[in-house]
């Protein structure tokens, strides 16, 4: 009946996707959600434990003890209820534990791999084993966090490490061809020391843009346009809300550890090698034993699956299984199909080998 | 069969076949930078550009640092240096710590195993307390519907394959 030329509607319409834009734009989500506990601390690492929501009777006996990279809160593995992996594994019966590895500052640049893996994770572990009465556990290590775990299974193969996960693990660097990042850091065009002299810890704001330029137009460009185009789907919006607050959320890098991770990874591949030194001892891959499995996002172009393919046969282990799933480096595990695609694979495969 | 009423809407659409336009105008662009991005002279050119950054900076990086330290002096306050000092030896006493906590509950338990009867252990270690409950997680989260989905069965798709066992 209205008689106006304008639709009022409409401007209500654009109102709130307006408010909407802001909003996410511009605020937190509310992410991490999964009842924990603060059990252990060293230096800027937390050792968390989710709280089981299964009686004691209904839970797997071996804890699982969840490691992500250093230079990105972990919260990714709990990002928001309803689409958390946390929340998953604790629903169906883990007592799971996450080590959080904090913000390194200036302090702590000289922390390398050689004290997260012989200083931090066996002290944590340690609590783990104390808190959950259980003499054996299992490791899920994503990305940086993969490298960590396999460091530490093949040093401390006695420590009682049943199971390990890898995620996306930047293990191999020996195709740098395929290798965008490793091409970044060659020793004709990055000087790491001048780097580090200048600012002692990798700052999260030259991580963030070495992440996204490698896809420039889809992380400048594609992922904004995907947010206009969604401002009316709240499930859309609060899924891109939880993951942009998640990709903002930077942390520094150890220099220690980035110095490591150019010279002897993306530059000599001295883990595959085998002539990795961690405090004197060198990392032999042969020597870990415990159950493996090697997820690989046959997407990922962060670390492309050429960096994990050729682990299954260096280590020790009898029971290994490589599993490829569609995605890219975080979709697989907090991307909208996760819940479909990966997580009961985890799932079925931990269970049978955590009783 | 599609609905005809959505059909002629997304036809008179014009938005609609901009939006189809622009897609495939961000897909070609997208790989062209993708190719661009993986080059041996991006490589250089990214590496040059940080170089030049840093050799321009440091010289006021450097003067400034030589300023605060000595107005810090002057001020009769501690540098980042100090802090950093005792920042290290405060994380070696947090590992001392850590380490005699560890052996006083393997002695506690000991002793407690060799003049009581056996206690249930898991989850009962005397030495562990929360050190802190995340506050925003007092309350339970309410199951939302996908949650219960997820949560419940053990169902597994068919879309990972399994190369290896």
């Amino acid at each position: 009946m209205s008689a106006l030329p304008v639709d009022f509607a409409q401007f209500t319409a654009m109102q709130n996707k307006l408010q909407t834009l802001s909003r996410v734009l511009t605020t937190q989500a509310a992410i991490a959600q999964t009842p924990k506990e603060l059990i252990w601390t060293l230096n800027k690492a937390k050792l968390y434990r989710y709280v089981p929501v299964l009686p004691k009777e209904e839970r797997h006996p071996v804890p699982l003890l969840l490691v992500f990279a250093l230079m990105n809160r972990p919260y990714i593995l709990d990002l928001r209820p309803g689409h958390s992996f946390v929340e998953f594994m604790i629903h169906h019966g883990y007592d799971v534990y996450l080590l959080d590895w904090g913000a390194p500052g200036i302090e702590d640049k000289n922390l390398k791999f050689d004290d997260y893996t012989l200083e931090y994770m066996p002290r944590a572990i340690r609590k783990l084993k104390a808190v959950s009465g259980a003499t054996e556990f299992s490791l899920l290590g994503w990305c940086i966090g993969a490298i960590l775990t396999t460091i530490y299974s093949a040093l401390r193969p006695d420590d009682g490490l049943r199971n390990m996960i890898l995620l996306t693990a930047p293990l191999d660097f020996s195709k740098k061809e395929n290798i965008t990042f490793a091409r970044w850091v060659d020793e004709r065009y990055f000087d790491v020391d001048k780097v580090l002299a200048a600012f002692g810890n990798m700052p999260p704001e030259m991580i963030e843009y070495g992440a996204k330029a490698l896809k420039p137009v889809e992380n400048y460009v594609g992922n904004y346009l995907r947010l206009w185009d969604n401002l009316d789907n709240p499930q859309v919006m609060e899924a891109w809300h939880a993951m942009n607050t998640w990709v903002t959320d930077n942390i520094p890098l150890a220099g220690g550890v980035f110095r490591q991770l150019i010279v002897d990874l993306y530059r000599n591949d001295r883990l595959m090698q085998g002539t990795l030194m961690i405090r004197g001892e060198r990392v032999d891959l042969s020597r870990l034993r415990a159950n493996l499995l090697t997820v690989i996002a046959e997407a990922d172009h962060i670390t492309p699956p050429c960096q994990s393919e050729s682990v299954n046969s260096k280590v020790g282990s009898t029971d290994k299984t490589l599993m490829r799933i569609p995605g890219g480096h975080i979709g697989i595990m907090a991307g909208s199909g996760a819940s479909k695609r990966t997580w009961p694979h985890i799932d079925e495969w931990l269970a049978s080998r955590s009783e | 069969m599609s609905d005809p009423q959505a059909e002629s809407k997304k036809a008179a659409d014009p938005l609609e076949q901009w939006r189809e336009l622009r897609d495939t105008y961000i897909d070609i662009w997208a790989k062209a930078t993708g190719e661009a991005v993986n080059s041996e002279a991006y490589a250089q050119a990214s590496g040059t550009m940080l170089e030049t950054y840093l050799a321009a900076s440091s010289p006021f990086r450097d003067a400034q640092k030589k300023l605060m330290v000595s107005a810090l002096e002057q001020l009769n306050m501690p540098s980042r240096a100090d802090f950093v000092s005792l920042a290290e030896r405060l994380a070696n006493l947090e590992m001392l710590l850590d380490d005699m906590d560890a052996k006083l509950s393997q002695i506690y338990q000991l002793a407690t195993a060799a003049a009581l009867p056996p206690v249930p252990k898991a989850e009962s270690e005397p030495s562990h307390r929360a050190l802190k409950a995340e506050p925003e997680h007092s309350q339970p989260v309410p199951k939302t519907g996908s949650e219960a989905k997820s949560a419940a069965p053990r169902k597994t798709s068919k879309t990972a394959k399994k190369v290896t066992k």
